[in-house]
């Protein structure tokens, strides 16, 4: 029941692989196809695995879009007139930093939910980059910035490896040190968490800093993948990172936000909307889809962490 | 020099954002956000006063004669000269939309139909506005062999990488709708397919001109990131300083991520800040509904200006529903979608491309008769003819 339970979104992540490679031979399971899935995923899977952060510490953060479209406006506004690349991305990351302290002090010491204050410096982000950009499409990034995340290796763009490197990263710290557990006791339980003598506060700010400051790193990357800044991106990127991690907190370890789960339910997603596509589904099937998937995942993630909790 | 300047002013404004961010205060920039920013221009102090009688009637004169043009119905362009479809049998076309519309589902009807008339593959799919998902169908339709791909609305930048992954591959791209027929093409793009977006906000103009017998206090909202409305946009602006130099202009910008919900009231509060302000450049139809029940309430004189000629738009504005008094609508869609099979099959086979410039036509209350396309477009019925012979089908 228990491995059902860990890995039972992986074997349907196989089987439906496996289903649209059957019904569509010619064009689903291409090598073309299974790569171009995969890059298209790139910034999602970074925003998905900074957003877990805040999650595994019972917070939300709804900025993080917002945080990638400002930071990826300072990269392409500073670049394009003329400031050197290593300024630009040191900008872009201190920016991350200052709005993931803000979210962190209002949340943490100032009390307000995370929800209300991360939903306004959504809003305030996306202002801010038509700001930054003058309310334009900022064009022709220079190569430098586009070298950052389309250098390729092994038919892979750099960005693609940046992400499964972190897959790793975020997997041993979640799994393997106290960092990790410390993160899941305050989310669950944060009066206890203060208890046992950790910095709960601190501990809970370090996460949206943390959290920012790779959405940032994020912006800087979605820079160049793109080639382009439209500052009006934000809201293309904020609902995928939440079905991503919500769907990945009901595999592996359930009930907890982790950062494999989180590129299988990732990949899980992408299987499935491309290959309705490629059937020649009709285009709302997808929207369908997506909304459908993300309301089942947290309430699968609800239930598997009842019933962890129960047993 | 002036990069300097600019490198120094991106410092500061940077500098003073930062200050912003990390301090939690709200700051406002001149240039505007994007989500609601105003201007007023126009050479005219007090709107239309000190303009001789000379002058205006020239100016109604100009206006009344491209408006009369304009509201002709429109002539069916065929292909110039035939291609060879049947050489490209079997093989794939694809139709990359931005988002879904009801303009971009009839248009991949038509560009499906179309294929399938030449004896080709056309498919059809959107990115939902999501710019991965634009990369990803570039990618797929490399990964699928795909002869041919036509972009609709979606910036050729946005998609460079996988642009040049289907340059390298041989595979041939056009474009519809990124800008002007005559527009620079970028790196990897054949050849356009595009609507007059100028000429048709100029139209636009003339036809608030006119209206008003020079008398004009004109409302114009534009999203600066969306080239096609800026150009109409751009362009009504001009036509209104060149025929009417006493004429006012109150430019505005909105943001297309929150339009559904801030759009209304923002026009509201222009046209209250400003009573004089009669005609509402809404730059497309979409954005004209939006704008008309809201201020259906409050200024119920003020004529909303569209473009597209939306089939809805066309239902509303026969039956009297809506503020909108004219919108412009550029040739059935679906005929649209058969422009693109057309250009796509001479890049396959080595011709020059055609001349696919897609001019519009005013509708308003002196033509819009019932409403319908047929009605609107009457020498379009059974256009696909001309299509399949000039490609030996």
């Amino acid at each position: 029941m228990q491995l059902v339970e860990r890995y039972g979104l992986v074997a349907v992540l196989v089987v439906s692989f496996l289903a649209f490679s059957l019904l569509l031979p010619q064009t689903f399971p291409t090598l073309g196809n299974v790569r171009a899935m995969i890059n298209s995923q790139a910034i999602i899977l970074l925003l998905a695995l900074a957003l877990t952060l805040p999650l595994r510490s019972g917070d939300f953060d709804l900025s993080i879009a917002g945080t990638m479209t400002a930071a990826a406006a300072v990269v392409a506004q500073l670049t394009t007139t003329g400031t050197s690349i290593p300024l630009a991305i040191a900008a872009a990351l201190l920016l991350g930093a200052a709005v993931g302290l803000l979210n962190g002090f209002l949340v943490v010491k100032v009390g307000i939910d995370s929800f209300i204050v991360t939903l306004g410096m959504m809003t305030a982000l996306g202002g801010l980059s038509y700001a930054i950009t003058s309310s334009s499409i900022v064009p022709n990034l220079p190569n430098g910035v586009l070298r950052l995340a389309r250098t390729p290796l092994l038919g892979l763009p750099s960005v693609v490896w940046l992400g499964w490197l972190l897959v790793l990263v975020f997997w041993y710290v979640y799994e393997r040190t106290p960092l990790g557990r410390y993160l899941l006791f305050i989310g669950g339980s944060p009066g206890s968490a203060r208890l046992a003598g950790l910095r709960v506060d601190r501990l809970k700010i370090g996460a949206f800093v943390a959290c920012s400051v790779l959405a940032a790193v994020t912006g800087v990357l979605f820079a160049g993948q793109v080639g382009q800044l439209d500052p009006s991106v934000a809201g293309q990127f904020l609902l995928q990172p939440f079905a991503a991690a919500f769907l990945g907190a009901t595999v592996i370890t359930v009930g907890r936000f982790n950062a494999i789960g989180t590129v299988i339910a990732l990949y899980l997603l992408t299987i499935f909307v491309t290959g309705l596509q490629l059937f020649g589904a009709q285009p709302w099937v997808s929207d369908v889809f997506n909304g459908v998937a993300l309301i089942l995942a947290v309430t699968f993630a609800r239930v598997a962490a009842r019933l962890s909790g129960r047993s | 020099m002036s990069s300097r300047i600019q490198r120094a002013r991106s410092v500061v404004l940077l500098a003073g954002l930062l200050a912003a961010a990390a301090t939690g205060c709200s700051s406002s920039n001149s240039t505007g956000s994007g989500s609601g920013s105003s201007t007023s221009s126009g050479t005219g102090s007090s709107g239309a006063s000190s303009t001789t009688g000379d002058a205006r009637a020239a100016c109604v004169a100009a206006a009344t004669k491209i408006v009369g043009d304009a509201r002709e119905p429109l002539q069916v362009k065929v292909p110039p000269s035939p291609v060879d479809m049947k050489s490209l049998a079997g093989k794939q076309l694809w139709l990359i939309s931005a988002g879904q519309t009801e303009f971009t589902q009839t248009v991949g009807a038509g560009f499906t139909e179309a294929a399938a008339a030449a004896g080709l593959t056309g498919k059809y799919v959107q990115a939902d506005g999501q710019v991965n998902r634009m990369q990803q169908l570039v990618e797929q339709a490399v990964a699928a062999k795909a002869a041919g791909i036509a972009l609709l609305n979606v910036t050729p930048g946005t998609v460079s990488g996988p642009l040049a992954q289907a340059k390298a591959a041989g595979i041939k791209v056009i474009d519809l709708n990124n800008g002007d027929p005559d527009a620079p093409l970028e790196d990897g793009i054949f050849a356009h397919v595009a609507a007059t977006f100028t000429d048709d906000g100029k139209k636009k103009a003339a036809w608030a001109l006119m209206d008003s017998g020079c008398d004009l206090h004109l409302a114009t909202f534009t999203i600066p990131t969306i080239t096609v409305v800026d150009l109409m946009i751009k362009a009504a602006k001009q036509q209104v300083q060149e025929l009417c130099p006493d004429c006012v202009v109150s430019e505005n910008e909105f943001s297309l991520s929150d339009f559904s919900t801030k759009l209304g009231p923002q026009a509201q509060t222009v046209v209250r800040r400003d009573p004089k302000i009669k005609y509402v450049d809404a730059a497309a139809d979409a954005f004209a509904g939006i704008m008309s029940p809201v201020l259906q309430q409050s200024n119920p004189d003020v004529k909303i200006l569209g473009h597209d000629g939306s089939p809805s738009t066309l239902q509303a504005m026969a039956a009297g529903s809506t503020l909108q008094a004219m919108t412009v609508a550029g040739p059935p869609e679906k005929y649209i979608g058969w422009t693109l099979v057309d250009q796509l099959g001479r890049a396959l086979t080595g011709q020059q491309p055609a001349d696919w410039s897609l001019p519009g036509r005013i509708i308003d209350k002196t033509n819009i008769g019932d409403g319908t396309e047929a009605g609107i477009h009457p020498g379009f019925t059974g256009f696909e003819k001309a299509f399949t012979d000039k490609w030996g089908m």
